[in-house]
């Protein structure tokens, strides 16, 4: 993985876009009582951009992940993820989609307890019939990126939480995926371990990673470089850092925030 | 109130109880069936000799029995230590909210109870439905018949079924309190988090371990196969605790050694979900060993058992109908059994049985259409042998490279020395049963042997003592050595081995014959002579024949009637029919019910994995197959050994029934497999589709269709 110098929101505008979501609707619900999730939600995500979704409980943040994911299927609008459309995509294509373009990280790791991190990182490559050969060495390398060489031969159980969101995020990157989307990563971790998680994905972004991350805590989304804020379904605001600091770019986070009136609204 | 926590708590986890559920019904089910057969067999109107055969077949199974509740026990609280272990997490609520231990075992009591007292009485239901349906087999199997419907219901078969689960259900109970009231607090609370302990043994541990096991199986089976199962001393015992030992230690270091022999193949071990399945195994099997190794023992008794049953039935039929070649065979030995030579009677009447037969027997020349005596003689006038030669002396010096087993029976008696047989009487014999006689040149002789599973043993004795001294002179055997016609009517043939056919005038004038045997065929049909026959010949005989003195008991001191071997047998096949599968069915089903609680309990557990798999990306395929792998691994494993053991110990086994009957096992192995697979296989297939529709349909909500 090369590191581009490119900085992304000066690219943004020429550059094709990784994601691009178009009049997204999803709806919930029997004919006479219709929850609208999601309503008209469109917007583009350029390569090596780094997107923080926001919003309080009910916006709609985890349905659009959901759907980006090919986890759930928007009732109409098109997702194209590096140009193809997959919201027509097949269950076969899916998984294909999904192994090749896509990397997730959960708010709870998600790892395989049967397998040790090493074998948790290398399972991504083997599910995408890379050659054994090249394994071992990718997953060194990403380990050693994400700060987690030290406990590659631990099994999930014997590592803290915050390892195991880290192993969980090499895990997402170690095939180079287009797109590595992020559920709430620092959801179920300390502030020290948050810090250490974002840190981790700033650098991989810096590296050209595009990540979009879903979450509805400020401090993590300052480390981003553009937020969207969801409510009731729709794009309701959208911020970008540009060359702000993040103590500055937080801030400005707040206090959108606060006007939504979601959590963290008194913390000012 | 705890016993409304715990009704509530079976039915909310109802799927986890109701494999518990299940195991018991099942276990009731069959033990109640099994059990009343003999109160079937009151209902089924059949011969009164067959009843007794079947009294004496309901002893064996009660004997069998015990070993069955000894499994359904371990099935039983197996299933229920999955239950317990998979609650750990709402115990230790329990307790954080404040229970007292006492109140959680109270808990625990009362949904093993309530779950208990269902199954037995749904076990029940079913068993006396499926007693119902055996009983037409039984019916069936016997040839008799059931008059209309008949409900039979059996109040000792249900009262020990009732005793035998209510002791399973008091040790569950026991061990249920016990684990409860050990557990600590925070193991409980962090039971979801912490997976079962994942220990890895060294390598060169499991790889010294794992040749180890391997070893002691080879010499297991050497010793066997060298020994057999009848000779004496310690070989047979040492043979089952190696091959014991051995598959123990097999399946144990097994688990630590096949990890890591994949894993030092990167090529392997990295492709697709290969990793997975393994780890998979892995996690399983550190503590699965021992009930694989279980299952393991369990189909090797139940291969062996069915595969036994169904070629002793199978032999007996077919040595049967070799063996009632005259419809009725009278033995006696006119000179007192072989060491007393004594005259006695038949001294009287110049050894002509037949003439004193004719003379004593109540209207003879109606009953009889033909009659054949034959003679073996072993001594001169004088009370000298007339061979020096024993069987002994002839085995020894004979190299034969036959199996354990057979040269081990055979040792038993063969310090006597050979008789003879006059040439004209063999033959007489072969045209009353309307077989082509024998011709001797000068100076050869034949050896006479109607076992047909000692022919190869017979053929290396004519063919490396070409010669043998007889009466003086020096006889060599015939081109074509062995003769084979029966000498008397016997269940599975085997009446003579070992006599010499020699020219008339070889036998010395004089010479008394040691034993006697008269074959005579009835006038008229079988069936419909043989109750006048054998009361006419009872009738004139009934005071020598079969106890006091054998010198007295001239001409008959045994008698054997075609007709009466094949009545007595059909009992006896149908009994070992039923016994081997009864067996095979139970411990197979057992196995089966074992490996697949096993494998779907697991489920839950491998779905949220096989979950991970698909959100990566993996494909259905490659899923399937993982999943298949795992689970098929489980039900092959233990197979594969089992059938390596039971191939080892059937070859042993069929010498036996080979010397026993003239049958070789290999032709019931067919059916065996068929059962084997049938059963077994049916079993694995069902736990694999249902753990991939469990897999599958949870990969379905991860992809959103």
């Amino acid at each position: 993985m090369a590191p581009s110098h490119v900085r992304p929101d000066a690219a943004a505008a020429s550059a094709r876009p990784v994601l691009s979501c178009q009049g997204v609707d999803k709806l919930y619900g029997s004919r006479t009582n219709v929850t609208r999730a999601l309503d008209d939600v469109s917007f583009d995500v350029a390569p090596g951009e780094y997107i923080a979704i926001m919003g309080p409980s009910g916006s709609g943040k985890t349905t659009l992940l959901n759907c980006i994911s090919t986890i759930d299927r928007p009732t109409s609008g098109h997702i194209l993820v590096d140009g193809q459309d997959i919201t027509s995509l097949r269950s076969g294509q899916l998984s294909r989609f999904r192994r090749e373009r896509l990397g997730f990280v959960f708010q709870d790791s998600n790892l395989l307890d049967t397998l040790t991190a090493r074998e948790n990182i290398a399972l991504a490559l083997t599910i995408n019939h890379a050659p054994a050969r090249e394994v071992p060495a990718r997953v060194e390398q990403v380990a050693a990126r994400l700060g987690v060489a030290d406990v590659l031969d631990k099994f999930p159980h014997q590592m803290s939480g915050g390892q195991k969101q880290r192993v969980a995020a090499a895990r997402a990157i170690v095939t180079n995926p287009s797109l590595v989307l992020a559920d709430e990563p620092t959801g179920a971790l300390d502030s020290k371990n948050s810090r250490r998680l974002l840190e981790s994905l700033e650098a991989l972004n810096a590296d050209g990673a595009t990540i979009i991350m879903v979450t509805h805590d400020s401090f993590a989304a300052s480390y981003s470089r553009r937020a969207l804020f969801l409510k009731d379904g729709r794009i309701f605001n959208e911020i970008v850092r540009g060359s702000k600091t993040r103590k500055a770019f937080f801030d400005e986070i707040m206090d959108v925030v606060s006007f939504l009136g979601g959590e963290g609204a008194d913390v000012r | 109130m705890y016993a409304k926590i715990a009704l509530g708590n079976v039915r909310k986890s109802f799927r986890d109880f109701s494999i518990f559920f299940l195991t018991l019904a099942f276990g009731v089910c069959v033990f109640y069936a099994f059990g009343s057969i003999t109160d079937q067999a009151a209902v089924i109107q059949m011969a009164e000799d067959e009843r007794r055969m079947v009294e004496a077949l309901s002893d064996i199974l009660g004997g069998v029995s015990v070993f069955i509740v000894v499994i359904l026990g371990f099935l039983v609280v197996y299933a229920n230590r999955f239950l317990i272990r998979r609650r750990k997490r709402e115990f230790g609520i329990y307790l954080t909210l404040g229970m007292d231990v006492r109140h959680v075992s109270t808990i625990v009591v009362v949904e093993t109870l309530a779950v208990g007292v269902v199954a037995l009485a749904v076990g029940l239901v079913l068993g006396i439905a499926l007693s119902q349906v055996m009983m037409y087999v039984t019916a069936r199997l016997f040839e008799a018949t059931i008059k209309g419907f008949v409900f039979a219901f059996s109040l000792t078969a249900c009262a020990n079924t009732v005793a035998c689960f209510a002791g399973i259900f008091l040790v569950t109970l026991v061990f249920n309190v016990t684990t409860v009231s050990r557990y600590k607090l925070i193991d409980l609370i962090n039971a979801d988090r912490v997976s079962e302990k994942v220990k890895l043994r060294s390598l060169p541990l499991s790889v010294v371990l794992f040749v180890v096991s391997v070893a002691l199986i080879g010499v297991a089976y050497k010793t066997l196969i060298e020994h057999g199962m009848v000779e004496e001393g310690p070989y047979f015992a040492l043979a089952t605790g190696l091959v014991t030992v051995g598959t123990l230690l097999f399946f144990f270091s097994i688990s630590g050694f096949l990890l890591r022999l994949v894993q030092t193949s990167p090529r392997l071990y990295l492709s697709g979900l290969n990793m997975f399945v393994m780890r998979q195994l892995n996690s399983r099997i550190n503590t699965a060993w021992l009930s694989i190794s279980l299952v393991c023992a369990m189909l090797f008794v139940a291969i062996c058992g069915v595969c036994t049953g169904f070629s002793v039935a199978t032999g007996m039929n077919e040595s049967l109908a070799a063996g009632t070649r005259y419809d009725m065979s009278l033995v006696s030995y006119p000179m007192g059994l072989a060491s007393q030579h004594e005259e006695g009677p038949a001294a009287a009447d110049g050894y002509d049985a037949i003439a004193r037969l004719r003379a004593d027997v109540p209207g003879y020349d109606e009953i009889f259409r033909d009659a054949v005596q034959v003679n073996q003689y072993a001594y001169d006038a004088d009370g000298s042998p007339l061979v020096d030669t024993t069987v002994e002396e002839l085995f020894a010096n004979t190299d034969f490279s036959g199996n354990a087993t057979m040269q081990t029976l055979i040792q038993g008696n063969t310090t006597q020395t050979l008789t003879l047989v006059p040439v004209s009487e063999y033959n007489a014999l072969c045209e009353m049963a309307g077989e082509p006689g024998v011709e001797l040149a000068d100076g050869e002789c034949l050896l006479w042997n109607d076992l047909s599973s000692l022919d190869e043993l017979w053929e290396a004795v004519a063919e490396q003592n070409p010669e043998i001294e007889a009466c003086g002179r020096t006889l060599r055997f015939a081109e074509d050595p062995i003769v084979s016609m029966l000498f008397s009517d016997m269940p599975a043939g085997g009446s003579v081995s070992g006599a010499l056919v020699v020219a008339d005038d070889v036998l010395p004038a004089g010479a008394s014959p040691t034993c006697t045997v008269v074959n005579l065929m009835y006038n008229g049909d079988r069936a419909e002579v043989e109750p006048r026959a054998v009361a006419a010949v009872e009738d004139a005989y009934d005071d020598v024949m079969g106890g006091g003195s054998t010198l007295d008991a001239w001409p008959v001191w045994n008698l054997t009637t075609a007709q009466g071997l094949l009545e007595q047998s059909s009992g006896t096949t149908v009994a070992v029919t039923y016994l081997a599968i009864y067996i095979g069915f139970m411990l197979l089903v057992s196995c089966a019910m074992v490996l697949a609680l096993q494998q779907l309990s697991e489920a839950a557990d491998n779905v949220s994995r096989y979950r991970v798999l698909a959100e990566l990306g993996a494909e259905r395929r490659l899923i399937s197959r993982a999943l298949l792998a795992q689970v098929g691994v489980y039900f092959l494993f233990p197979l594969v050994v089992a059938v390596a053991h039971a191939a080892v110990a059937l070859s042993v086994i069929n010498d036996i029934v080979a010397l026993l009957t003239g049958f070789q096992i290999g032709t019931a192995l067919v059916g065996t497999v068929c059962f084997v697979v049938v059963l077994y296989g049916g079993y694995f297939l069902v736990t694999y589709l249902t753990s991939r529709s469990m897999v599958v349909r949870s990969e379905s909500r991860a992809a959103g269709l």
